[in-house]
């Protein structure tokens, strides 16, 4: 997943439109996007929207209301039944429990779908700390999602376009989403003007190890799509690397180089991830 | 000697202007022009009964003109497109004549012809001399290309020139020269080019455009059209405007340098023009305040004539030249005719303006419009109004689907060889009923309110009051 | 029962919807003012109808101000307008 479009939930005109757009994802979103007083007609319009005409052609999420919230239960009761196949994304997640949490929520409602996938969304000091047990609380978590805005108000810190005072939070999730083998989605870039500053942050963020970014307003995807995607230098180094290993592999040979350079598991897998990806 | 009058009254009096005649106008100015209302309030005053508009297009600003229907002064009217209070009068049938739709074309070709020969032609210029020679592209009202305008000053009985700034003779930089006016009057204003721009000539925000739009140059990549030298058209409204910016992304990516764009034109196309990706532009009409500047300044953008542009009677026309035209829609049916002239309850809300003479004439006509527009279907079994025949039709650009024209097959596999799933029209139409509901059927009364006519002045279709 | 309620906003491809409690009626009286209204004022009125009933709401008026609502819409912003009339109700209780 390269690009993960927010979409106000509240907001019909959006909604339709929202399949259209090019991103790999759409979140409706529940929470920031919509005020106190309209939590109930944006729950309702979601509810219908999933019904009549759920996306056909991008992946489904919904950012429910952030646990403790008097909302996010309600979320989940009308929503979450429509979502199978579809993630949720868990604002706020700060520790494990809070997976766990959602998931026993979701076990009592889903009794006959499938249970959404979740997506952390990693927005506080705490979460951060805790990235590596968030992402490795429930087989159900596909990824961790960075949120800066939330984060840098957590810090006490301003937010720039250059992004320096997420660095440590970058590598943070970026490690703890590799070690429990989950992608990790880097934070919206939130200046919707500035083109050439959308580019650079996400290839930024790419270089770091970050699959794909959280976007905010429709004009950004295609930006962040064409950012997150491999070259087409890349795919023909990944395509070589594993035609070379499966024919070693095949031929009984134990170790394989390629112009001179060992090519052992973790290179070949991901070549192959790569264009697994490409492949979707 | 000179040709400068006292004021209108006295042009109109000078032209033995009577009841019954044709009078004309060009929309330069758009929804910025002032001239065609002075006339008519003058044309009021004097009394005048019965006459026939042949006015290039009706805006918003010319609401007027909906008095001066009641009143009887105007008959009749022969016009391109028409929109706002004046469209709306129409379509609740308070002109007893049915209107006369041409294209822009079609307006010039039958200009020439002796039973529609109009008797006095108004033509605003933004400067003139005392002769009559007179242009657009200068002054403090400039507004750009005369191009419908030419067709009037050469086939008309008599010329008035209207304008607010008269310079001295000669005006070098003349488009209409002195040989054919009659008369020069100056006036205030000839109109607000700032709103020239308005409506349909601005760049669309909407992602579904934007996204249709990239789809569409996508299409035109594939479809092998994206050669160096390769000429194309927009329309101005909607998605079309936006391809061209899509389109010039491919081009630098594909090495490939245009010929020309030819038709209205917008600073999105001159800047293309500045930036090297076409060698020439020609202009019938400016469509912002930038492309009047261009045109003003840049001697590889060229103004035409409507019959330069469009004309199906000429020896041969800059639409037989073009490899793809963009157009917008109101409606499209499963045997890919377009309307352009009605919404989808059958109100008049536009009109072809170039739209079948650059279908007719591009070697690939594309169609972009959204499947459904607030709720209401675009992709229809049969259209209110055929503005546009199916045959001229190739590709329609939808968010949900692109359909070819079954009649080109070869289309069809150039585009899935490239990787681009196409889907039979009526496949459209079936999901936009799926997405909308089925429409109610929309009664329409009995009274003809337009008649429109093909380019080539053949019969199209009929345009019947709205309940 | 609250005496009044609203869901949807004035916006393209929104309906906005007004409940108001009527005296001595079963009755669901629609004022519909809609941008399709020949093409779907029927349609639009029966789903207003339709959901109202679902939840329980009668002897209400309904104003209504679609932009081109698609049907999924009307029917979520009428189930709204309806839940809200209930739920006030429930809490004066």
């Amino acid at each position: 997943m390269r690009s993960l479009l927010f979409i106000p939930g509240n907001s019909p005109g959006m909604l339709i439109k929202s399949d259209f757009l090019g991103a790999d994802m759409v979140i409706f979103d529940l929470e920031d996007a919509v005020a106190p007083t309209e939590k109930d007609a944006a729950r309702r319009l979601l509810y219908h929207l999933l019904g009549a005409m759920p996306p056909a052609r991008t992946r489904t999420a919904v950012r429910i209301n952030c646990i403790g919230s008097p909302y996010w239960q309600d979320d989940l009761r009308l929503l979450a039944p429509l979502l199978a196949g579809g993630h949720l994304v868990v604002p706020k997640a700060g520790q494990a429990s809070d997976i766990h949490t959602i998931e026993t929520a979701l076990d009592k409602i889903c009794t006959e779908t499938a249970p959404p996938r979740l997506l952390p969304l990693i927005e506080t000091a705490a979460g951060i700390e805790n990235a590596g047990s968030i992402a490795a609380a429930s087989e159900r978590v596909d990824a961790l999602l960075l949120g800066g805005e939330d984060l840098a108000s957590d810090l006490g810190c301003h937010r720039t376009a250059q992004g320096e005072e997420l660095r440590y939070a970058r590598y943070r999730i970026v490690n703890a989403a590799a070690a429990a083998g989950v992608d990790a989605i880097d934070t919206p870039f939130t200046d919707t003007t500035d083109e050439a500053g959308l580019v650079q942050d996400a290839a930024f963020a790419r270089s770091l190890g970050f699959n794909g970014k959280l976007v905010i307003h429709p004009g950004q995807v295609h930006a962040v799509n064409a950012a997150f995607a491999p070259s087409s230098d890349e795919l023909d180094a990944a395509r070589e690397i594993v035609g070379t290993y499966d024919a070693a592999m095949a031929r009984g040979l134990g170790a394989v180089a390629l112009h001179g350079k060992m090519i052992d598991m973790p290179i070949y897998r991901r070549a192959q991830k790569l264009l697994s990806e490409v492949a979707k | 000697m000179s040709k400068v009058v006292k004021n209108l009254r006295e042009a109109i009096q000078l032209c033995k202007l009577e009841d019954g005649m044709r009078i004309s106008f060009h929309h330069a100015l758009r929804g910025g022009d002032l001239v065609m209302n002075q006339v008519l309030a003058e044309l009021d005053t004097l009394g005048m009964r019965d006459l026939t508009l042949c006015a290039s297009a009706i805006f918003p600003v010319h609401e007027p003109l909906v008095e001066h229907i009641k009143s009887g002064l105007i008959a009749r009217i022969e016009t391109d497109y028409m929109s706002g209070p004046v469209a709306a009068a129409i379509s609740a049938g308070l002109l007893q004549q049915p209107v006369v739709f041409q294209s822009h074309g079609g307006r010039a070709d039958r200009m020439r012809l002796p039973e529609y020969q109009v008797d006095v032609a108004f033509i605003a210029a933004s400067q003139s001399d005392c002769m009559g020679n007179c242009s657009g592209r200068n002054g403090k009202s400039a507004f750009g290309s005369m191009g419908y305008a030419f067709s009037d000053a050469a086939y008309a009985k008599q010329v008035v020139v209207v304008t607010d700034e008269l310079v001295e003779y000669p005006l070098a930089d003349f488009s209409i020269d002195e040989t054919c006016v009659d008369y020069v009057v100056v006036v205030d204003q000839i109109g607000d080019p700032s709103l020239i721009a308005t409506g349909t000539t601005k760049m669309t925000r909407d992602p579904i455009q934007h996204q249709i739009a990239r789809t569409a140059a996508e299409v035109i990549e594939a479809s092998g059209l994206l050669r160096d030298g390769f000429s194309f058209q927009t329309g101005a409204g909607g998605a079309t405007l936006a391809t061209a910016q899509y389109l010039a992304e491919r081009m630098k990516k594909a090495g490939v340098q245009g010929g020309c764009c030819v038709g209205g034109m917008t600073g999105y196309l001159t800047n293309l023009l500045e930036q090297g990706y076409f060698k020439t532009l020609l202009d019938v009409q400016c469509f912002d305040l930038a492309a009047v500047e261009s045109l003003r300044n840049d001697p590889r953008h060229r103004e035409i004539t409507a019959t330069h542009y469009a004309s199906a009677a000429a020896k041969s026309s800059a639409v037989n030249q073009l490899d793809v035209v963009m157009l917008g829609a109101t409606q499209i049916d499963t045997a890919f005719n377009i309307n352009v002239h009605t919404d989808s309850t059958g109100r008049i809300i536009g009109g072809s303006g170039g739209h079948c003479d650059a279908a007719a004439g591009a070697r690939t006509t594309i169609i972009l419009a959204p499947l459904i527009r607030h709720r209401v279907p675009i992709v229809v079994d049969k259209v209110v109004c055929k503005s546009t025949p199916g045959q001229t039709v190739d590709i329609v650009v939808t968010q949900y689907g692109i359909a070819v024209n079954p009649q080109r097959q070869e289309l069809i596999a150039r585009l899935n060889d490239a990787g681009i799933q196409t889907v039979p029209i009526d496949e459209l139409k079936r999901l936009a009923v799926r997405i909308a509901g089925e429409p109610d059927p929309v009664p329409h009364g009995t009274q003809i309110v337009a008649n429109v006519l093909y380019r080539d002045g053949s019969h199209s279709d009929q345009i019947f009051a709205c309940k | 029962m609250r005496e009044r309620s609203c869901a949807g906003l004035q916006k393209n491809d929104d309906i906005y919807i007004e409940l108001a409690r009527m005296e001595d009626t079963d009755e669901i009286e629609i004022v519909l003012c809609s941008k399709v209204q020949q093409l779907y004022g029927r349609q639009i009125c029966a789903t207003l109808k339709e959901a109202l009933l679902a939840q329980g709401i009668t002897g209400v008026r309904v104003t209504a101000d679609d932009r081109g609502a698609l049907d999924f819409v009307v029917r979520a912003r009428a189930e709204t307008a309806a839940m809200r009339m209930k739920e006030e109700g429930e809490k004066d209780a």
